[in-house]
């Protein structure tokens, strides 16, 4: 019967695109330290600073979580979450980003990968 | 047996596998972590929050007494994860102190994807509480120059 080869190769596409693809989640939470900024636009510029803290003066304003989970035992990376880190930074009015922490951890076949920073402003110069 | 009888066989069970995974039933729930922790209730919601959000939790309810999160579940390919909900409770206990009690119920569908985070979640507020940004949450201007 002419159905069964269309049949089979649809079931091997789908088994490949559960085997290969996973899935992937992405969660993010801005918590802020005392008080609230407005937040800056869209495209506007965030310093991200994985060692070392900005040469200006600045206050903490947030920490920036950021959660990435995929299954299929495929692995996270920092490039991944830099684009929600930013973004969070940005609502929450910060400059720039600093002490980073990054925390790996496993359930069976899932990734945990999770960003922990904080969002500083800078103080407007004299 | 025809093999187009067969045919629907493998989209059957691909349908009911998935349909396990995307199915939460809140069952089994065990009994908690408790601690009591020298710092303000209203300090330790916002390290529950912290902690629950560490571990994947979208907050689904936030009181200053009570914290709950709920951890997304996940399609794998063998088993996938998450349909946990964990949950923090805040009792003020005097002095400046706060007694907490943490407790994951786990789902009984994709159980087998899941894992108890009461202590996950203790130990991330501890942590959360002994970072300088929790211990002082005032606007306070860097050191540095």
């Amino acid at each position: 019967m002419p159905r069964m080869p269309i049949a089979r190769g649809t079931y091997v596409a789908l088994g490949a695109l559960l085997c290969f693809s996973g899935c992937a989640t992405t969660q993010s939470h801005v918590s802020f330290l005392a008080e609230h900024y407005p937040p800056h636009a869209a495209d506007a510029a965030v310093e991200v600073f994985r060692d070392g803290v900005p040469d200006r003066a600045f206050n903490r304003i947030a920490r920036l979580d950021v959660h990435l989970e995929k299954t299929g035992f495929a692995k996270s990376y920092f490039a991944e979450a830099l684009p929600e880190l930013k973004k969070q930074a940005r609502q929450a009015g910060a400059d720039a980003v600093i002490e980073i922490e990054e925390k790996r951890s496993q359930i069976l076949e899932t990734m945990v990968y999770h960003v922990t920073a904080t969002g500083v402003r800078y103080v407007p110069s004299p | 047996m025809s093999r187009s009888n067969c045919s629907g066989a493998p989209a059957l069970f691909l349908s009911a596998v998935l349909v396990i995974l995307h199915t939460s039933v809140a069952t089994a729930a065990d009994d908690g972590v408790q601690a009591t922790l020298d710092h303000p209730v209203e300090v330790a919601q916002k390290a529950a929050v912290n902690a629950l959000t560490v571990i994947g939790c979208t907050i689904k309810k936030e009181d200053p007494t009570y914290v709950e999160g709920k951890r997304e579940h996940k399609v794998g390919v063998f088993v996938g994860s998450g349909g946990e909900t964990v949950s923090v409770t805040l009792t003020p206990a005097g002095d400046g102190k706060v007694s907490i009690n943490i407790r994951t119920k786990k789902s009984f569908v994709g159980m087998a994807g899941q894992k108890n985070w009461d202590q996950p979640v203790l130990d991330e507020m501890l942590k959360s509480l002994a970072a300088p940004a929790a211990a002082a949450p005032t606007q306070a201007p860097s050191p540095n120059t």
